[in-house]
């Protein structure tokens, strides 16, 4: 062998154990979970509260902007991230600005049914008496009644476009199911949620005997509350964090219905504070003529301020709105007085029926305020012809439309740019 | 622990030192002599920097400013002298040297900026002549550079055809984005990797001082770069690989190009000290229009004065060690008020032969940099959005003052550098050599971002730390074999393996609410947050090569890398990259007149590939917590069969000299295409997923051509003038998307088949300033691509009396579309904004205005997809004035003094406000920049002594 053969050898010898030392380049990296390690009964409960935490933040979104469009505040001038846009400002829910509502009301709904699933797969018989199947079905429940409240169309798992009533399907039957599973658990707070759930979902499915049963058996002091928190900006109430003084000051309640009225009647349901050195908005909304001043919601008055998602005194007025399609004008009219009379306010009268669904209109926006349900009302009157006027909605959204997020790559709508 | 113990660890290390030692100790006894000279041009101008060495032995120097320089210690004989510099034909002469003379040997040398006999590194295992090379590879050495190089990515910018820098703020420590030959990946970072003297590095920008969750901005919103943390004064040249017809053998993750940098390297004899003192100041250019030309930012901005040093010290001992010592400082304060930038750089290279075969070369440099910003960017707790928004901001107050409350903030980041590479090349035989290069890349930084108590809008405080750390461990092993058949026939096979560990994480303390007014820490607030991110990634390839020469003009080359990369998919394993490359020196025919000068033709096909991110093959759940208790959210929809994706690139060139090297040109045709491209693919968001996934699901297409031609147009004893033209052009094409449909990017940047990656699209003004005429608007409108189609670099030189020199360098973009976010947040603010000055009286006066006026200076009228410009501009990058001084100053051997200034004259065309080149809130891998509420990048006006002795 010459000495170049030999010098090659050696050197191939030392190359050949050099790759053979860099072959191996599996990496185990921590972070993001593994689907595959959910598929297991120590997994369900992070899975149900990852459904919660979905629907929270989808609810900050409809609540925030909704609010605007429907007039229980004002915008005050902040366009971007956590300020409403130029033509949510004039009450317009358009296509191409509304990508953030949808997506983020659709990963609730599927996020709570997908986990639904997982946890009947995971507990098999075990999930009939299971408090955390309760849980999640309740927020299937209420993930669907929001997506029914607040948006145009159904769309189910990228599937056609159907009517918003979809949602409202889902949303009673797993309400349903949910008091069967809550019984089961002997668990009476979610059995409670579940059936104050399926009353509004019935009223919406204008099943008004239906909702006024199950909201009947719901206590006056009970809430069911969408929790928020401290930890992240994701998890605060976005209510207060888009209009407090931090620094965006999105809303006011300057210049609204709730101005005068709680000036006048010191109602604690829609609270404000109008005394702030921070006068102004943070910019000019140029539909009500340029900067405009700052009144801070106080219904929420910190960022971990919880959002009713079921009361019963949202019961009341359920069992009011049944009474008055039924032409029971003065048993309406004791029932949406209820809680006034409670709080030492002036009781609404009314002498006619119309006068009465107005009435029931306004104490409906009262109870309701900033929580996410004025569209879904004002929707329903309106497909309803139900007589009154609260708040004129001429040339307003009733609803958020299915956003260019969806249409661009849902392949069942048919729209490619 | 006993003595012994302790001894017997250090022993074999003793040893082993001990016997370098003794070996580098050795030297050749006997009859020497020395040589000295000058290296000046054909018109007498000294050529600092230019290397001198004795062929076939390892002595050598560079010469100084002056031009001079001397070897001592020669064997007595016959022997060859030969000089050799970037941008100059090398040239030899042989001496006989007789004991104890002293000889001078000047030269003379010619301009070539295509010299066919100039050796680039081609990441194969040996450098190649360039003649043999079949694709283009750019050169630039900072000996030719007149300017005071500022750094790395100024330094760059404009001076290569096919090279973008682009992206940076005005703030202190601000980056660049570099493209070459534009995007290649429309998912993955197009950041070309970066090599120093053979060591891989990090190039990706540095994470922003910003807050890790929910309003993310409160910070400077610019990005460092790591590219800057080199001393510029260390390099001795760059070399720009640009595709993947170059960048096969490199391997994944090379497909976006490679910059190699070779920093100076210490020379025979004794020491030689250079110094350098720069001062100046930057200041902040117009880039507004009427009666704001800053945007109403004149209360908060300064003149930034500089103020450096460097020294180097660079010499060689008789036992053949050479070394190069250099310190760095500079102390530079930014146009905003809090801005400042602190930055010490060490450096340690040192070369000596170990053995007879073996030669050893240590590199090492550490960077200190402490930089502190001002809070600006799209962030409603910055300067710059609160001044541009005027009475409309967020403390609806224009009183400077009040706005000066942000300043209550303080931004520091602290980057700490080291970089150390080892390179050992053992030649056992006389045509085989081996190198193996260990490198370690070790960037760290410390961002602090502290809101003190009683901050307007965290009156209580708030307080964020990370601690950053990316950790770059590379093994290069390389091996070259040399053949000769007969006097005409030779063959290189190269061969080698690369490994490269990439560690990068991060921890996040956050807390807020102090309990009173305190210096804090993050243990100071009572509400405390964290966050931690780790990601390992390791690419282990090895190539093999095999080039081919005949009669010294006809070379082949072919090769292949086989990679393979911890981020694939299970399946798919070891990648292969294949390469062939071909180069004829025409010029070296005997039907070839001298007349016509050299030329070489040359063409090149070569793939490379970038592999996808870690966990994007798998489904995962983001653990996202909800209060305090346990929750996991849909993140990432995965795809099993996911894998890197394969740009092939066809590259055809020639490199021609004309009138005895007067004109060069380097003309370069380029076509590449990439299949699997990686796109993140929008998911049906009522599925659940709303993340986009990445997904091999398309092919995209980039050409274009780039020429490099440069002239001397005079050159007399007292007046030389050169003038130089830098064309690139790049036309970008989405050729599939594999059945899926178009989708966003952000930043109005959209995907689209048949479009450039990415198009521009959104609302376009077809009658945008016609006054009086009825609005016609289209939506969706694809204006065009969002990088430049067309780059054109103009420079030109002149030397004159006593070697005075002005040199000049501009910068055309254009073709592109920007987005211009600040102008759309602050209109439909209502915020009076100069462009609508003219239309604001019209209005209120009922008097016709155009269609743009009636849609962006009406508030209510105002959409954000209706603000998008030509990003068309014209810098001048540099103009420099050099002045040698000689010895003038006692005790030097040189010395000289400079001028320049930088970026001071910038004009748009189509875009009224800003810097085209600026960037928003986004990193150097947006896909698609936008134009944020930030300041452009000052204009430097800089002084520089250069001293030699």
């Amino acid at each position: 062998m010459t000495t170049t053969s030999r010098a090659l050898v050696r050197t191939a010898r030392l190359a050949t154990l050099a790759l053979l030392s860099a072959c191996d380049l599996k990496v185990t990296n921590p972070g993001p979970i593994q689907a595959t390690f959910l598929e297991n009964a120590s997994a369900l409960t992070a899975i149900a509260n990852g459904a919660g935490r979905d629907l929270g933040e989808a609810l900050n979104f409809t609540a925030y902007t909704g609010a605007a469009v429907t007039k229980e505040v004002l915008p005050s001038g902040s366009t971007a991230a956590f300020g409403i846009s130029v033509r949510q400002q004039l009450g317009v829910l358009a296509r191409d600005d509304g990508d953030d509502w949808w997506n983020q009301a659709q990963r609730a709904r599927w996020t709570a049914e997908s986990g639904v699933e997982r946890i009947k797969r995971v507990l098999g018989a075990a999930s009939t008496n299971s408090a955390t199947l309760a849980q999640a079905l309740i927020w299937v429940g209420y993930s669907n009644r929001h997506l029914g409240e607040n948006f145009c169309d159904g769309i189910i798992d990228g599937g056609p476009k159907q009517p918003y009533t979809i949602y409202l399907e889902r949303a009673e039957a797993a309400f349903t199911e949910a008091i069967t599973v809550a019984n089961a658990a002997s668990n009476t707070t979610l059995r409670d949620a579940a059936i104050a759930g399926r009353a509004s979902v019935r009223l919406l499915r204008n099943n008004l005997t239906g909702a006024s049963a199950d909201a009947a058996s719901i206590s006056n002091t009970f809430a069911y509350r969408m929790p928020y928190f401290v930890n992240t900006v994701a998890q605060y109430n976005r209510v207060y964090w888009a209009s407090a003084n931090q620094p965006y000051r999105a809303h006011t309640v300057w210049g609204t219905f709730y101005e005068q009225y709680r000036r006048s009647t010191r109602d604690p349901r829609v609270p404000y504070d109008s005394s702030l050195t921070v006068r102004n908005g943070d910019a000019a909304v140029a539909s009500l003529g340029g900067q405009v001043r700052w009144y801070f919601q106080t219904k929420y008055p910190d960022r971990a301020t919880s959002i009713n998602l079921a009361t019963g005194w949202e019961m009341r007025l359920i069992e009011a709105e049944a009474l008055l399609v039924g032409g029971d004008v003065p048993g309406a009219m004791t029932k949406l007085n209820g809680r006034r009379v409670a709080l030492g306010l002036t009781p609404w009268t009314a002498a006619d029926a119309t006068e009465a669904w107005v009435a029931l209109k306004r104490e409906r926006g009262i109870e309701l305020w900033l929580e996410s349900r004025r569209l879904g009302d004002q929707r329903r009157w309106a497909a309803l012809n139900r007589p009154g006027v609260s708040d004129d909605m001429t040339g307003r959204s009733l609803c958020f439309p299915i956003p260019l997020s969806e249409l661009e790559t849902n392949p069942n709508l048919g729209l490619t740019p | 622990m006993t003595a012994s113990y302790v001894w017997g660890r250090v022993r074999p290390a003793a040893v082993f030192v001990a016997a370098v030692l003794a070996l580098s100790a050795q030297r050749a006894e006997g009859q020497t002599a020395t040589v000295r000279g000058t290296v000046t041009t054909i018109s007498g101008q000294p050529v600092p920097n230019a290397q001198v060495f004795v062929v076939r032995n390892t002595l050598g120097t560079q010469t100084g400013a002056d031009g001079t320089y001397s070897i001592a210690r020669i064997p007595a004989g016959v022997t060859t002298i030969r000089a050799r510099a970037i941008g100059y034909e090398s040239m030899e002469r042989t001496v006989t040297l007789s004991a104890g003379q002293t000889l001078t040997v000047d030269f003379s040398i010619k301009s070539s900026p295509v010299s066919l006999d100039q050796v680039v590194v081609t990441g194969t295992a040996g450098s190649a002549r360039k003649r043999e090379v079949g694709n283009s590879i750019s050169q630039v050495s900072t000996a030719d550079l007149p300017e005071v190089p500022t750094n790395v990515s100024n330094l760059l910018a404009g001076r290569v055809a096919g090279v973008q820098i682009s992206g940076g703020t005005g703030n202190s420590g601000s980056g660049s984005a570099i493209r070459l030959r534009g995007a290649t990946s429309l998912a993955l970072s197009n950041q070309p990797l970066i090599y120093v003297d053979g060591v891989r590095t990090r190039s990706d920008e540095y994470p922003r001082n910003g807050i890790f969750q929910g309003a993310t901005q409160r910070g400077a919103n610019s990005y460092g770069s790591p590219l800057n943390d080199i001393n510029p004064d260390d390099i001795e040249r760059i070399e720009v690989v640009k595709g993947a017809a170059a960048t096969t053998l490199f391997g994944t993750d090379a497909a976006a190009g490679v910059i190699q940098i070779f920093t100076k390297r210490g020379s025979g004899g004794a020491p030689k000290w250079t110094t350098q003192v720069n001062s100046g100041f930057a200041k902040l250019q117009k880039f507004g229009m009427g009666d704001a030309p800053l945007l109403y930012m004149d209360p908060f901005v300064r003149n930034g004065a500089r103020l450096g040093l460097q020294a180097q010290v660079a010499g060689g001992t008789q036992n053949n060690v050479r070394y190069l010592f250099s310190f760095g400082a500079d102390n530079t304060d930014g146009v905003l008020q809090l801005d400042n930038e602190r930055k010490y750089q060490l450096r340690a290279n040192v070369d000596f032969q170990p053995l007879k075969r073996m030669q050893f070369s240590w590199n090492s440099s550490y960077t200190t940099n402490l930089i502190t910003q001002t809070p600006a960017g799209n962030n409603a707790q910055g300067v710059t959005l609160n001044a541009f928004r005027r009475d409309r901001n967020y403390f609806g107050n224009a009183n400077p003052d009040t706005i000066k409350l942000v300043y209550g903030q303080r931004l520091t980041s602290n980057i700490d550098r080291l970089l150390m590479g080892a390179t050992t090349t053992w030649t056992p035989l006389d045509n085989f050599s081996s190198r193996l290069v260990i490198g370690l890349d070790r960037s760290s930084l410390e961002n602090r971002n502290v809101r003190p108590y009683g901050f307007p809008g965290a009156v209580l405080g708030i307080i964020q730390n990370q601690v950053w750390q990316n950790k770059i461990l590379s093994f290069d092993w390389a091996n070259n074999l040399e053949l000769r058949a007969g006097k005409d026939f030779r063959t290189t096979l190269s061969a080698g393996t690369q490994y490269i560990s990439s560690r990068v994480g991060d921890v996040v303390a956050y807390s807020e609410n102090y309990p009173a007014p305190t210096s804090p820490t993050v243990a100071s607030g009572s509400l405390r947050n964290a966050d931690e991110n780790r990601l390992k990634n390791i690419t282990g390839g090895a190539f093999g090569q095999a080039l081919f020469g005949f009669k010294d003009r006809y070379f082949v080359t072919v090769g292949a890398r086989v990679d393979g990369n911890s981020a694939f998919g299970e399946d798919f394993g070891f990648q292969t990259y294949p390469k062939a490359s071909a180069s004829w020196v025409v010029s070296d025919e005997g039907f070839w007149k001298e007349k016509f000068g050299t030329l070489k033709l040359r063409a090149a096909y070569g793939a490379a590939g970038r592999a996808p991110t870690a966990f994007a093959a798998v489904q995962t759940w983001d653990p996202v917590g909800w209060g305090t208790s346990p929750a996991v959210r849909p993140l990432n929809l995965g795809d099993p069969n996911l894998g890197p994706e394969r740009t092939v690139e066809r590259e055809f060139g020639l490199d021609q000299t004309l009138f005895s090297g007067r004109l060069s040109v380097d003309l370069t045709y380029f076509k590449a295409v990439t299949s699997d491209a990686l796109f993140f693919v929008r998911n049906v968001p009522s599925s659940g997923f709303l993340n986009s996934s990445l997904s091999n699901a398309g092919k995209i297409q980039k050409s274009g051509i780039e020429a490099a031609i440069n002239a001397t147009l005079l050159d007399r004893r007292n007046l030389a003038i050169r003038a130089g033209l830098n064309v690139s052009t790049n036309k970008s094409k989405v050729l599939s998307l594999g059945g899926s449909p178009a989708f966003s990017v952000g930043n109005f940047g959209w995907v689209i088949e048949g479009q450039p990656a990415p198009v521009i699209r959104g609302r376009l003004i077809r009658n945008a300033d016609e006054l009086g005429a009825a609005i016609d608007t289209t939506v969706n409108h694809t204006f065009g691509p969002s990088q430049p189609t067309l780059i054109l670099s103009p420079s030109l030189s002149i030397t004159t009396w006593k070697g005075i020199s002005i040199s000049a360098r501009g910068e055309y973009q254009g073709g592109a579309y920007i987005d211009e976010d600040a102008s759309f947040q602050a209109l439909s603010r209502s915020v009076l904004w100069p462009t609508c000055a003219r239309a604001y009286p019209a209005l209120a006066a009922s008097q016709p205005v155009t269609p743009r006026e009636r849609l962006t200076c009406v508030p209510a009228n105002a959409r954000n997809d209706m603000f998008i410009f030509p990003a068309d501009f014209f810098k001048i990058r540099d103009l420099t004035v050099t002045v040698p001084l000689g010895k003038l100053i006692p005790g030097t051997t040189s010395s000289s003094f400079v001028l320049t200034a930088q970026n001071f004259f910038r004009r748009n065309y189509g875009m009224p406000l800003f810097d085209p080149e600026m960037s928003g809130n986004d990193g150097f891998n947006s896909t698609v920049r936008y134009i944020s509420e930030h300041i452009p990048a000052p204009a430097m006006y800089l002084t520089s002594l250069r001293i030699s002795f």
